[in-house]
């Protein structure tokens, strides 16, 4: 289907506009007579216009108002306040200037100078040394205490205007010249910053990588691999559900899912591992596939873990009520990530939300092969399948006998 | 037939359409005052409203907007160059509106002016046939003595209506006053 890129913000070419309104006012008042130009028909409709045009210019302008290339400064303040930029303001100079002096004389703080017309006071009152060093010099940050660039070059020399027994009132600035004094940031300059803001796109968030995966050709779903495949970030020893951070967060690790092309959507492992290659490159970290320079992960090939759902519903359903069960069961299925604890109770909230809750039912899973029991812990009604596995539903049994064949052991 | 006023409380407007007599007339004051209303028009086709004297208002409008003069170099102050702005959007026939007779200067032989100021007021007039509303105008001037001058307009409708419009102006030391 072809995307519709047509602008909804309508802008009229003024001469239809203009007929538009001529045949509005012929319709409306003149029972469709023509409008004679410089009749009081035509200076009407005119004024109609010319306040339909002015409308629209206000639309428009309203329109780019909330655009940041076009806002005015006024409200492109407001648009990146809103995302938490402000323009800079006005910065002072700083810089060093060195003191001579008897060694060892001790300095108050803080102490001021007059450097060409600016004045500069101590930049940071509790790290300002204390006293003249063994050498006889000390070197002392300072910051002018007038914001902009004229603070940046006002003069080799200058003079210390706190008088202190033992220091010279002549004092030097360490490179002839201070720095980063400037004055604030006008409009243009904070749009074209606050647009390059908006513009960065880190790629080595998950965010854009999941994004990238999906580019892929049938490529449905991106996950970020985590649950069984979790372990514990601080070694704490065994229970790692007691562990407040586990190691899945920091790291470049996805699935990739087809639904709408293999079983279960898992892809076999060859197009898993073309996926990592063309994402990531190979070898990793030199800039070969998608992601940047340095950045390195993995895509895992999902095994699938097939079993049978059991359901035991005592009272009576309709033939469209078991239909439903199993077709939103089995959409379901097509939206759970592997590795993730499968819950008994999520299947009954489907159950409850087709029949009723009051109605009396249960649900368990069997594993298809019994052999697959070591790559799951199934324990009371859930199911946690072990790391890089999915459980993929085969058969919905639905069982109205009241026999408790769903209630889960 | 003159309306004298309007009753405020109907809060009902003048329209071009509205006839100065159409809901009768009261003598006030010694005055013959019409109350104002609209005609109705009873015909096979239909009812419609009566537009007597729309013509009549149409002409006056011509002749009392100032044209566009031509560009100059030197420009204009805003707003005195004349025209209206609507003109760009007539899409058939003379793409203009108003006349340049009151650019006639207030120099030279007054004859020679009256005779300008109504060749081009005929002028003006000629676009009501280019616009299919009329089917034939007659412009006469007279110069009246005493820097003053007439100009007697008729129209000759597309169908049996005529209208007589009437136009006087006085020339003084700077240029010509119209009423």
């Amino acid at each position: 289907m072809e995307l519709d890129m047509t602008c909804k913000l309508e802008r009229p070419d003024p001469q239809a506009l203009f007929n538009r309104y001529l045949n509005l006012f012929s319709s409306t008042v003149l029972g469709g007579a023509s409008i004679i130009p410089e009749s009081n028909e035509w200076y009407a409709a005119s004024v109609n216009y010319a306040i339909a045009e002015q409308l629209y210019a206000v639309a428009e302008q309203a329109w780019k108002e909330r655009d940041p290339r076009e806002a005015c400064c006024e409200n492109l303040q407001e648009l990146a306040a809103a995302n938490g930029v402000y323009p800079r303001p006005a910065v002072f100079a700083q810089g060093y200037v060195k003191l001579t002096g008897t060694a060892n004389t001790p300095l108050p703080s803080p102490l001021q100078f007059a450097i060409g017309l600016q004045n500069f006071i101590t930049a940071s009152v509790t790290t300002q040394p204390s006293e003249i060093g063994a050498n006889g010099t000390v070197v002392i940050r300072v910051r002018a205490l007038v914001a902009g660039p004229a603070g940046n070059t006002p003069g080799a020399t200058g003079s210390m205007t706190t008088v202190v027994a033992g220091v010279s009132a002549t004092v030097q600035v360490c490179g002839g010249s201070f720095c980063n004094g400037a004055v604030a940031e006008e409009c243009e300059a904070f749009r074209a910053r606050y647009l390059r803001r908006l513009q960065y796109n880190p790629r080595a968030t998950n965010t854009w990588i999941i994004d990238k995966i999906l580019e892929w050709p049938c490529a449905t779903r991106a996950l970020q691999r985590a649950g069984s495949c979790c372990r514990c970030a601080d070694n704490l020893p065994a229970d790692c559900e007691n562990c407040g951070c586990k190691d899945c967060g920091g790291k470049m690790e996805f699935y990739v899912m087809f639904d709408n092309s293999f079983p279960c959507g898992i892809a076999p492992p060859g197009v898993v591992a073309e996926i990592q290659q063309w994402l990531f490159g190979s070898p990793q970290g030199y800039g070969l596939g998608q992601v940047e320079i340095g950045i390195c992960g993995r895509v895992f090939a999902v095994n699938p873990l097939p079993i049978d759902l059991y359901i035991d519903i005592a009272d009576c359903i309709s033939t469209t009520q078991r239909t439903a069960i199993q077709n939103q069961i089995r959409e379901f299925f097509s939206t759970i990530s592997p590795s993730i604890l499968l819950s008994s109770r999520s299947i009954e909230t489907i159950i409850a939300g087709i029949v009723g809750a009051d109605k009396n039912f249960s649900s368990r899973f069997e594993l298809v092969d019994p052999l697959d029991a070591v790559n799951t812990s199934l324990s009371s009604c859930d199911l946690e399948p072990n790391c890089d596995f999915l459980p993929c539903v085969r058969n919905i049994y639905i069982n109205q006998t009241g026999s408790g064949e769903g209630v889960c052991l | 037939m003159a309306i004298c006023s309007v009753p405020a409380a109907t809060r009902r407007k003048l329209f071009w359409a509205t006839q100065p007599d159409a809901c009768g007339s009261d003598e006030i004051c010694g005055a013959d005052c019409g109350s104002p209303g609209l005609s109705f028009i009873n015909s096979p086709d239909g009812k419609t409203i009566s537009t007597v004297g729309w013509l009549r208002g149409l002409v006056i409008n011509m002749l009392m907007t100032d044209g566009k003069l031509t560009d100059s170099e030197c420009g204009y102050r805003p707003g005195s160059q004349g025209g209206h702005w609507s003109e760009s959007y007539i899409e058939s026939g003379p793409a203009t509106v108003g006349t340049l007779m009151r650019a006639v200067p207030a120099t030279g032989r007054i004859n020679e002016n009256v005779n300008m100021i109504a060749a081009i007021a005929e002028s003006t007039l000629q676009r009501l046939i280019a616009r299919g509303v009329a089917s034939k105008v007659e412009v006469t001037s007279k110069y009246l003595g005493n820097g003053r001058m007439q100009l007697s307009i008729t129209i000759f409708g597309r169908g049996t209506e005529n209208v007589n419009v009437g136009i006087n102006a006085a020339r003084l030391i700077n240029g010509w006053v119209w009423n």
